[in-house]
């Protein structure tokens, strides 16, 4: 809600300085977004009366003008149209200053001296109107500067009101707050309505079908209205509240709810068929033209306005186009109503409109300002538009209760941790409205006001007595509880794990957004039946690139990639270890956790020393056994399927005989479509299997007392054998090997591969004999293999 | 035997060696044990006694002088070897050394953390809730009904009838105590949704709601804890207010304000002139949400609380824009 200062002045006595009333309301819970200075652009603009004005004598659209200054006179040549004899008008003279830093000169029009010239309101930079000289309020004294007068400057709040408090949305309801503030007075506006001597009762008929949907109906009318252009004053404050000026019949609508919060509709009588207004629920589906021109579906339960023929209104949303006030209208019909909440919302939302009727009838208005409104509307279009008020009202209307709320103060105390006596409480309720109707030994039976629907029950009074006496005045606390040890899950401590040695090993962790899309999946190459296709799909996203909810983190991670590589970094090792999704049919999909690692370039660009390789398969392959040796889970590594992956480089990795995940190196037409141009190695794994699987607790070996010895075997291995079968049958052949390590394999006619096996026990130093035993068997077993020969 | 010319000979053998150079050689040539004084001592016998006495002693006096000349020698010599030996052990210690490459934990994970240590030392447990959740848990049940016009606030992004992306963690709060009776106090950490990009708004982003609920938990615990919670997370000197506000699902609401870190209070764009920054929404369960979750208003009351984490990693670390932390830009990665 944006709130002039000046108008909030007007209504309530005691304002402090906006600044500090900014500063009271945010402590209120009005949280105030902006103070926002409107100053006048213009300087020594002084402000005439014109005297008499005559033709140019070489062209007569244009005049010679005769002003009073006050104390002396100016003569000015000006083309405008609507001059006339003793109004007051704006005159920039020699040294006065325009927006824009325009300066204006005495100077010769065809032979005439201009000594100055009176300004529109758009040369002023007050509005954008330049249809003519702009005529100053009568009050406005001669001899002044314009720029001394207070309308022209001014201090607009930009209030962020609570969304249940639909009572603030007026500068009504902002100077209550204002006057329980600073103990200050509501001040309403005070006029006397003068009506006709025709009865409105011969011009219209009222009817109500639902009164829950529509619990209060005011009609009052006018009639011989002149529609005009609004004068100054209140265009300006339309303006600064936000809202468009359009002609002084509909601005006053506009003008009365934000002065009081009543929306107000005005229809053209004389487009009304059958001079009748009938408030009821729609039964039927069918396209209503609203006054922007714009079609919309009314469907059964929508509260309509209608004439004698059909909808004139989508009552509490928007006029139709049928009805609407135009430049010839004559007689106005003016609506002042309270609708039922419930069915504004619904209406409105389906249709999604926001007019700012709309906003404020689907929190609720004031039942009890309906009345009130509508009279004071209706005085100022007459005020506007001349004219004359018919006799009397047409209304419709049940009666509505105001509620009752009992609060225990003991209660009341306890909830909030204070002291408050019963009346603290009973003044700071009174300050903002709510009085006591009944009270008991132990609390308040409280009236709420008719504004005020966001109060049902004690905990509304609770935070409003909260609020009134300053969170600031309530104690701060620790409550006393009973101790309670607060154990890590297993998932948490294996998370920290991961991310603990990936970023020691040199990976940096991202975060990208749980979101893909459709170019994703086939970027991938995923086979119709694999289950990272069934992706989620949002039925609104924010972009095309994330329509779906990701099934796996690769994408995402590559996308990282690709980003990197396009600004200049070339060595990248990235982890993510986050929430995958997939439909399986259910209501809710299948959330679960998922790590994915990877590599691209080398370790780093250069050092001088020594000359660094590109990551290859050894080193994803190095990074994941190292990580699944900390889960201490038994791993099997098989040839893989995916097929994104160069399947020579690549491996699936299975638990239990299960695949958990894979690694290897990318395909570079999946490397393409994230425009990557370097070989990239990754590896996606299921963590939640990894938690379940993995090992948290475990018991330390001992430290062997006894030296470890080691000997070096040198083997021809054909090219069809995998070294790692080898090593695990070295390992099978004692107990007393500890590590088997390939250090060297080349190729001369054959494949050569030395292993160093190590020897240790834990009973005694190993004699060499006994070692020579077991160097036998390794040698006896391998040779049996076909295909491999011990190198002599 | 002329013993001029043995002196000139060992003379001659003498001087060749340069100061420096190993003697050795020459010492085993002049001294060793078939050196030449050694075979001109054999040589001795064969003289005449009285030639024997008077050559023998000039031999002695020359093999005196010899061997003290040659053990300078030898000192120049090992004094020259150390010279040489610690010359080749320099090294050009400006040349770069060796970093270990190590990778770091994305920001929001540091904060994450930094929020979870806090929160589980004063005694709160971390749970987790389903991204992906029910229209209910994420409105209905937190006092959200349909057309509410809280809906509004947030902006839904919604995957079928009935299921939306949860606009925050606050259903977590709904399934806890739904699962379980009081006393809760647990904090639920998590990514959230909402359809918006700007400066300010990323589509997902992070937070970690906070739950107590026991016998007379009032207003003033929570503005006893999460002061407390400022203090730990900003530092102690930090600058804490509350001051009304508005959630459906708590009553009454708060939020917490700490003196604005880069201004210190004087306004500046950041704090959008205030001299507060805004850290996080909390409230006391509303008694509609306790009956929600069969809970008795009259016998437990509860508070909770929400902050986001990344609003909380830019105040700490200065970031004006939120979206830096889905770049993944290795530069900005880097720094924390
Ligand atoms: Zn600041």
């Amino acid at each position: 809600m944006r709130v002039p200062y000046e108008w909030l002045k007007e209504l309530v006595r005691e304002v402090p300085d906006p600044e500090t009333l900014a500063e009271f309301l945010t402590l209120r819970g009005l949280e105030v977004e902006s103070i926002e200075k409107i100053s006048p652009q213009f300087k020594g603009i002084l402000v005439c009366q014109i005297v008499k004005f005559s033709d140019h004598p070489r062209r007569s659209d244009l005049k010679i003008v005769e002003l009073s200054t006050g104390g002396g006179s100016l003569q000015v040549v000006c083309g405008a149209r609507n001059l006339s004899i003793g109004v007051k008008v704006p005159v920039a003279i020699s040294g006065s200053i325009l927006p824009g830093n325009r300066k204006i000169e005495k100077k010769e029009i065809l032979g005439i001296t201009s000594e100055g010239m009176i300004c529109s309101e758009k040369e002023l930079g007050l509005s954008d109107d330049e249809s003519g000289i702009f005529i100053l309020p009568h009050e406005t004294k001669v001899g002044t500067y314009l720029e001394d007068v207070f309308w022209v400057s001014d201090t607009v709040l930009d209030i962020n009101c609570p969304p249940n408090r639909g009572d603030l949305l007026s500068v009504l309801g902002i100077a209550r707050e204002v006057a329980s503030i600073t103990g200050g007075r509501i001040v309403l506006p005070s006029f006397e309505l003068e009506e006709g001597e025709e009865d409105i009762g011969n011009y219209i008929r009222l009817e109500v079908h639902d009164k829950d949907a529509c619990p209060k109906y005011v009609l009052r009318m006018i009639k011989d209205v002149k529609i005009g252009k609004t004068p100054f004053w209140m265009r300006s404050r339309l303006a600064k509240c936000g809202m468009r000026p359009i002609n002084s019949i509909v601005d006053v609508t506009n003008y009365v709810m934000l002065e009081i919060g009543q929306p107000l509709h005005a229809f053209d009588y004389e487009l009304l068929r059958g001079r009748e207004i009938k408030v009821q629920i729609s039964r039927e589906t069918f396209d209503f033209r609203t006054l922007d021109g714009q079609y919309r579906r009314v469907e059964p339960g929508d509260l309509l306005i209608c004439d004698g023929t059909g909808a004139i209104a989508l009552a509490g949303i928007m006029g139709g186009e049928n009805s609407e006030i135009t430049e010839r209208t004559r007689i106005v019909a003016l609506e002042s109503a309270f609708f039922n909440p419930a069915y504004i919302r619904r209406t409105a939302r389906r249709l999604n409109i926001k007019s700012e009727a709309s906003l404020r009838f689907e929190k609720g208005v004031d039942v009890e300002g309906v009345d009130y409104a509508s009279k004071r509307a209706i005085y100022l279009m007459r005020l506007l538009s001349g004219g004359e008020i018919l006799k009397g009202v047409v209304e419709c209307k049940k009666e509505v209760k105001r509620k009752s709320v009992y609060v225990n103060i003991e209660r009341l105390n306890r909830v909030l941790g204070t002291k408050m006596e019963r009346e603290e409480i009973r003044e700071a309720l009174s300050s903002i409205q709510i009085k006591v109707e009944k009270e008991d030994e132990s609390g308040f039976t409280l009236e709420i006001p008719s504004f005020r629907h966001d109060i049902n029950e004690y905990m509304d009074i609770v935070e409003e007595v909260a609020r009134i006496k300053g969170y600031e005045n309530i104690p701060e606390t620790l409550p006393v509880v009973e101790l309670r040890s607060i154990r890590s899950s297993k998932n948490e401590i294996l998370e920290r794990m991961t991310r603990e040695y990936l970023s020691a090993s040199g990976f940096y962790e991202v975060i990208n957004f749980s979101f893909f899309g459709e170019k994703d999946l086939s970027f991938f190459l995923l086979s119709p039946d694999d289950e990272r296709l069934r992706a989620l799909r949002i039925l609104n996203p924010i972009s095309k690139e994330f329509s779906h909810m990701r099934t796996f983190l690769s994408p995402g991670i590559l996308r990282s990639i690709s980003y990197n590589l396009k600004r200049g970094e070339r060595n990248l090792r990235f982890f993510e270890l986050s929430h995958v999704f997939i439909d399986e049919g259910s209501l809710l999909p299948r959330q679960r956790k998922s790590l994915a690692i990877a590599l691209t370039g080398k370790e780093r660009d250069l050092f001088w020393r020594e000359k660094l390789m590109d990551y290859d398969f050894f080193d994803i392959k190095g990074v994941i056994e190292g990580l699944l040796k900390r889960y201490r889970v038994e791993y099997f590594f098989e040839s893989t399927k995916e097929p994104f992956l160069i399947e020579q480089e690549s491996c699936d990795i299975l638990l239990n005989g299960k695949k958990i995940g894979w690694f290897g190196r990318l395909k570079e037409e999946v490397l393409k479509a994230y425009e990557i141009e370097q070989k990239v190695y990754m590896g996606e794994l299921d963590f939640e299997i990894l938690v379940e699987n993995a090992v948290t607790h475990w018991k330390i070996r001992p430290i062997s007392k006894y030296p470890y010895a080691f000997r070096d075997f040198s083997f021809y291995v054909d090219d069809g054998i995998p070294v790692g079968s080898l090593i695990s049958k070295i390992k099978a052949v004692s107990d007393l090997i500890t590590d088997v390590v390939v250090f060297d394999v080349f190729r001369r006619e054959k494949r050569s591969v030395t292993f160093r096996v190590f020897f240790q026990s834990y009973e005694a130093t190993l004699k060499d004999e006994e070692i020579d035993v077991i160097q036998d068997r390794i040698i006896k077993e391998l040779n049996e293999i076909e295909g491999v020969a011990l190198r002599t | 035997m002329d013993v001029e010319e043995i002196v000139a000979y060992v003379e001659k053998e003498l001087s060749g060696i340069k100061e420096g150079d190993d003697p050795n050689p020459v010492k085993v040539r002049l001294l060793g044990r078939k050196g030449l004084f050694s075979r001109l001592f054999d040589n001795l016998k064969d003289l005449p006694p009285e030639k024997r006495k008077e050559i023998g002693r000039r031999l002695n006096l020359l093999k005196a002088e010899t061997e003290k000349r040659i053990d300078r020698l030898q000192l120049l010599f090992e004094e020259e070897k150390r010279k040489k030996e610690e010359e080749s052990l320099k090294i050009d210690k400006t040349l770069p050394g060796k970093v270990p490459i190590v990778g770091k934990k994305h920001p929001i994970t540091t904060t994450f953390e930094e929020i979870i240590r806090i929160f589980t030392s004063l005694g709160f447990e971390v749970t987790e809730g389903p991204e992906i959740e029910l229209d209910y848990y994420n409105f209905e049940a937190l006092n959200i009904p349909k057309d509410h016009p809280a809906r509004d606030m947030q902006d839904t992004f919604y995957v079928k009838d009935g299921v939306v992306l949860r606009t925050h963690t606050s259903p977590v709060q709904i399934r806890v105590m739904e699962s379980r009776k009081p006393p809760i106090r647990i904090i639920a950490p998590g990514a959230v949704y909402r359809c918006d990009l700007d400066i300010s708004h990323t589509p997902m982003f992070h937070q970690v709601e906070g739950l107590m609920v026991d016998r007379n938990v009032r207003f003033s615990d929570l503005k006893g804890v999460l002061t407390l919670f400022a203090r730990e997370m900003f530092g102690d000197e930090v600058d804490v207010r509350f001051r009304p506000s508005y959630f459906p699902f708590t009553e009454p609401s708060a939020e917490m304000d700490i003196r604005c870190v880069i201004c210190e209070g004087k306004g500046c764009r950041v704090c959008k002139e205030t001299g507060w920054l805004e850290i996080l929404g909390a409230g006391m369960v509303h008694p509609q949400v306790l009956r929600n979750v069969r809970y008795d208003p009259e016998e437990v009351s509860g508070f909770a609380f929400g902050m986001g984490v990344e609003r909380i990693a830019m105040i700490k670390f200065g970031i004006d824009d939120i979206r830096q932390f889905y770049y993944n830009d290795i530069r900005f990665l880097s720094q924390f």
